[in-house]
């Protein structure tokens, strides 16, 4: 019998978070997992996000449902459609984000669509002291932008819950709140949406940052991959790791996505 | 500075040898190889296969290209095109067969197609003794299938025949002198049981010499088989170099968007290394 996370004591379930925090994703096969029981396994971990937009259930408001499936008006269901994804994590522009845990939960397939997900913490850690002191002193500019990470049309509601965001200001390389003993800084990198950097006090070529940075952080070294059967559970860190996904082939494809913090179990 | 295959020592080749048998792939990245040296490292494992099929460069014939690039003419420089590949292993069609283990190495990339690789002798060590007993009595039967693996008839027409059928298929091609080997192999490195569930190339099963319902026991397989926890992927990135056994494992691949993608591929034993 494959092991269920709904039995996991709190211990395990925090040696599962410390592993993730670290920009390991980590993953469950074969899950049994209702909405309601998947929300209270992500209220174990933490405060979960609640923003009762369309693609959230009336029911249970957590679930983010992920998929390209449309109602019978042609009215979508779910967010994220079904072209590629670009490297994102989430909460990208906010400008405090928090729920940095994500679960994403699979209830249809797709065997022909991958996510892939890049540590951005053993990126930084594997730099020389003189570029990662570099690094340390740049701040950036995030913002929201369209026909980046993925294209929406105007008018579409998962454009506007998207472009809501004012965007931040925050240092490119930062440390994670939750990891100790352990080297805990990370680059915050969501290419897409950075509008802006400085070095130190002065501004300087943004498109050369992202150059720069994309050759130092997107190896095949960093990256893992999967392809989500149904039942498979994957949990990630949004401040140590990025994700993408390839275009989906299944229209059918589902996720359930829920996204929280680490407040009740650290 | 990530290390290079090409300098690997002895030992550390062998060590590359069991990783590769014990988890049934290994993946290097950053890897700078070029033809002549892929070939190198390959002969350095074992015997490689070498046929000069329109696949194969001339002067390292043991390269096969994975592409759908085609040349000035329009005519197809590789193998395997564009599209989704079905599960399949080197050597899926055959019942004999000695190069055991794949290479791929990443020349050009596209980050939107995956490699699936599941692990077929996990698989079986999970299954309960019933099964494992019922299935150690089964035989199946292989045989080449047009489009098995992918569509080769929507680019083969009367006026452009598809490379592909210049490729030697069969018993007779191979020389075989069975018409059918176990559904449930033991490794002649490590001696551990695996399914050969050569999923597109069944034609026939046997139990106890008795012909079965080979379709019902296709779809039994394919659930047990087929499961997440058994599987790893991988989408290429320049320089990574890939290697799977293909009795441990079998493998398939998601349609390609970057028609530009290329990888070499190279196919052999283990017959250089001392286990």
């Amino acid at each position: 019998m494959t092991i269920q996370i709904l039995n996991s004591s709190d211990y395990e379930l925090k040696q599962i978070a410390r592993k993730i925090q670290l920009g390991n994703p980590v993953l469950f096969f074969e899950q049994d997992l209702t909405e309601a029981n998947y929300i209270k396994l992500m209220k174990r971990f933490g405060e979960c996000e609640h923003p009762n937009l369309f693609m959230n259930p009336v029911n249970h408001p957590e679930i983010f449902i992920v998929t390209g499936k449309k109602d019978k008006h042609g009215k979508k269901l779910g967010m994220f459609g079904e072209t590629e994804l670009g490297w994102h994590s989430n909460g990208n522009s906010r400008h405090n984000v928090d729920k940095i845990l994500i679960g994403l939960y699979c209830v249809e397939e797709d065997e022909n669509t991958a996510l892939s997900i890049c540590n951005t913490a053993r990126p930084f850690q594997d730099l020389d002291d003189k570029l990662k002191d570099y690094y340390r002193d740049i701040t950036i500019k995030i913002k929201f932008k369209n026909d980046t990470i993925y294209h929406l049309e105007e008018g579409d509601p998962e454009l506007e819950f998207m472009s809501a965001s004012k965007g931040s200001i925050r240092k490119l390389v930062d440390r994670h709140p939750h990891i100790i003993q352990q080297p805990s800084e990370y680059f915050y990198f969501p290419y897409h949406f950075i509008e802006k950097a400085w070095y130190k006090k002065k501004k300087i070529d943004v498109n050369k940052l992202i150059k720069d940075l994309k050759e130092i952080i997107f190896r095949s070294k960093y990256i893992k991959h999967h392809i989500f059967h149904k039942g498979d559970l994957l949990l990630i860190d949004q401040f140590t790791s990025l994700h993408r996904r390839t275009p989906v082939y299944n229209n059918k494809r589902l996720m359930w996505r829920i996204a929280c913090d680490y407040r009740n179990i650290i | 500075m990530t290390s290079q295959i090409l300098n690997y020592k002895e030992g550390r080749l062998q060590n590359l040898a069991h990783q590769i048998i014990r988890d049934g792939y290994a993946i290097l990245h950053d890897q700078e190889l070029s033809q002549q040296e892929l070939v190198e490292v390959s002969n350095r494992f074992g015997h490689c296969e070498s046929y000069g099929y329109f696949m194969n460069p001339k002067d390292t014939p043991e390269i096969s290209i994975v592409s759908d690039q085609k040349d000035e003419n329009g005519k197809a420089i590789g193998m395997f095109g564009d599209t989704e590949l079905q599960w399949h292993a080197n050597g899926s069609a055959r019942h004999l067969f000695d190069e055991i283990c794949v290479s791929l190495y990443c020349v050009v990339e596209c980050v939107d197609t995956v490699l699936s690789i599941c692990n077929q002798c996990d698989a079986f060590a999970e299954l309960s003794n019933l099964d494992k007993e019922r299935y150690r009595s089964i035989d199946i039967q292989l045989d080449h299938k047009k489009d098995a693996i992918y569509k080769i008839s929507e680019h083969d027409l009367p006026d452009s025949p598809a490379p592909e059928n210049e490729m030697g298929t069969g018993a007779d091609f191979y020389k075989e002198d069975v018409d059918r080997r176990p559904l449930v192999g033991k490794h002649p490195i490590d001696d551990r049981e695996y399914l050969y569930f050569m999923v597109p190339f069944i034609v026939g099963a046997f139990q106890n010499g008795e012909r079965i319902n080979h379709e019902a026991l296709y779809d039994e397989l394919w659930e047990k088989l087929f499961r997440s926890k058994y599987m790893v992927h991988h989408v290429f990135r320049k320089g990574d170099l890939l290697l799977m056994d293909q009795l441990h494992t079998i493998h398939r691949r998601s349609p390609i968007y970057n028609k530009e993608r290329m990888l070499w591929r190279t196919a052999f034993d283990y017959s250089n290394i001392e286990f």
